[in-house]
């Protein structure tokens, strides 16, 4: 007979656990966490059910409960090199880069269409990116912040951390560019703020699967006013830049921010042909 | 012995609905819809089984669903009347800028309006009604196989409350000379607007405060902002366009510059 391994309880937990990241990790965390049962994490460690569930019994939740909070605080801390923003940045650098000569012209109402058209195709590429396995994860720690009356210690100490750092990485991506065109916070504003909005305005693309959500926007803000499609993340995010930044002085560039946005008296195309 | 109370088809429904609110409010909103059931929610409000059980008889749904489904609804009717309320203070306060005839003062006049107005909204969603409301919606945007009767559920009432904004705003528009740019609609921005008021909400729960400063007061004071507040004035200046059907427009460009 097959002698049965013993646990303590420190390594049932641990060893039901990591079952249960197994199972997230095959059946996606589309679902959500509520598909993960603890039976099947048990079966799938092997760990002996009665101390099983010894270990995920406490005062305040269901075993399945206490299961699921802390593989959401296990996938939260496995998951921590969350995006960086660099795909992000090297995204921007390629705008940037096919628009040289834009960026070169010094020409402030170039400026503000290139800043303008760099933020709508970020903001395409960034939503893709959330639609990820990491933006679920982050998504449904929030969702169980938000909904849990005695959310888990641990995973309100992560998740702060968490959403902190992802903040200050998109701070760090935003600010040599918000340079590069000029701008700057306005007065009682700061980069950070302006990161930690987008950081916010991110979780629109995960509500984008959302079949009354899906349309996407269109604007005229093609080179010559052609219609272009913008997504909920991007035309939010734009949005943001005109309330929450301003040419800087200091500045040797110069932004028109104020050529994007329609005046009372609209200059017909052909005016502008003189 | 106790006489039992008779319940017409209408009355045994709203207790049963009632009912099911007041388990959620008590149990907290960590499990979701899926744990108030219909069992539960007919004992606590004392209406007989079989009446209950005949009132929640869809043609489609087994009583469950349907329930669940006049649940969410319900919540979210409640958070609907809410956001019309704000709306209805942002109508009232607009008419003051009916009188005044300067572009500039109307736009700092409509700013001051999404200001005031994204506040109170911010203030009532902050209830544990409207976070259920919000964790739901993104809960069934994530799941693979949503529950259809609870998809439509939320198209029904999402396609209502976007309307009821919709119309809201454009009433707020007019006032200040404003429409939609010719591409987009109403309807769309106030789908964002709603998107923005859900994700936002739910960030309360994170680290960081929800209420911004920003120097947008008569002198250049600064002034408390909700984070939604901040996005709709983006919304205002990514996606409207002055009327050029009417004499008089806020002039938005001046809230860039």
């Amino acid at each position: 007979m097959a002698k049965k391994r013993r646990f303590s309880a420190a390594e049932a937990r641990a060893e039901v656990i990591k079952a249960g990241m197994k199972l997230v990790a095959e059946v996606g965390t589309e679902p959500g966490l509520a598909r993960v049962r603890l039976n099947d994490a048990i079966a799938r460690s092997g760990v002996p059910r009665p101390s099983a569930y010894r270990v995920f019994t406490n005062s305040e939740r269901l075993p399945q409960s206490e299961f699921r909070a802390a593989l959401l605080v296990a996938l939260v801390r496995e998951q921590a090199p969350i995006s960086d923003g660099s795909q992000v940045f090297d995204a921007a650098s390629r705008v940037l880069a096919n628009n040289k000569d834009l960026l070169d012209s010094g020409s402030p109402t170039d400026l503000a269409w290139l800043l303008r058209e760099f933020i709508r195709v970020i903001g395409l590429i960034k939503s893709n990116e959330l639609r990820t396995f990491e933006s679920a994860i982050y998504s449904m720690s929030l969702r169980s912040l938000a909904m849990d009356p005695y959310p888990d210690p641990d995973l309100v100490h992560l998740f702060d951390s968490l959403i902190r750092r992802i903040t200050s990485d998109f701070a760090a991506v935003y600010d040599p560019v918000v340079k590069q065109f000029g701008l700057r916070p306005r007065a009682g504003t700061s980069v950070e703020e302006f990161a930690e909005l987008t950081v916010q305005a991110s979780g629109m693309a995960i509500l984008q699967k959302f079949p009354s959500f899906a349309e996407p926007v269109l604007r005229p803000t093609g080179r010559d006013g052609e219609l272009l499609e913008w997504d909920a993340l991007a035309v939010t995010v734009h949005g943001l830049v005109l309330s929450m930044l301003e040419p800087d002085p200091e500045s040797d560039v110069r932004v028109d921010l104020a050529s994007g946005v329609p005046s009372a008296a609209p200059v017909s195309p052909s005016q502008l042909g003189d | 012995m106790v006489r039992k109370r008779r319940f017409s088809a209408v009355e045994a429904r709203d207790e049963v609905i009632q009912a099911g609110l007041e388990i959620l409010r008590e149990q907290g909103l960590e499990p979701g819809l899926s744990r108030v059931t219909l069992n539960d929610s007919i004992a606590a409000a004392g209406v007989p089984r079989p009446s209950a059980y005949r009132v929640f008889t869809g043609p489609d749904l087994a009583p469950q669903d349907e329930f669940r489904a006049a649940l969410l609804v319900s919540l979210v009717e409640r958070f609907g009347a809410t956001a019309q309320r704000s709306v209805g203070v942002v109508v009232g306060e607009g008419k003051a800028v009916l009188e005044m005839d300067d572009p500039v003062e109307a736009a700092s006049v409509l700013r001051e309006i999404v200001r005031v107005a994204s506040l109170a909204e911010e203030e009532e969603m902050r209830t544990a009604l409207g976070a259920g409301f919000s964790t739901s919606l993104i809960a069934t945007a994530m799941d693979a196989e949503p529950d259809p009767a609870t998809v439509e559920a939320f198209k029904t009432v999402f396609d209502s409350i976007t309307d009821r904004y919709a119309n809201a705003y454009g009433d707020v528009l007019k006032l200040f000379g404003l429409r939609a740019q010719p591409q987009t609609s109403l309807k769309q921005i106030a789908a964002l607007i709603v998107q923005a008021a859900d994700v936002t909400l739910l960030h309360n729960f994170g680290p960081f405060a929800s209420r911004k400063m920003r120097p947008t007061g008569p002198g250049g004071e600064m002034q408390e902002w909700s984070t939604l507040g901040i996005v709709i004035e983006g919304y205002i200046l990514t996606l409207l366009e002055p009327d050029p059907n009417v004499a008089f427009s806020a002039d938005l460009r001046t809230l860039v510059s």
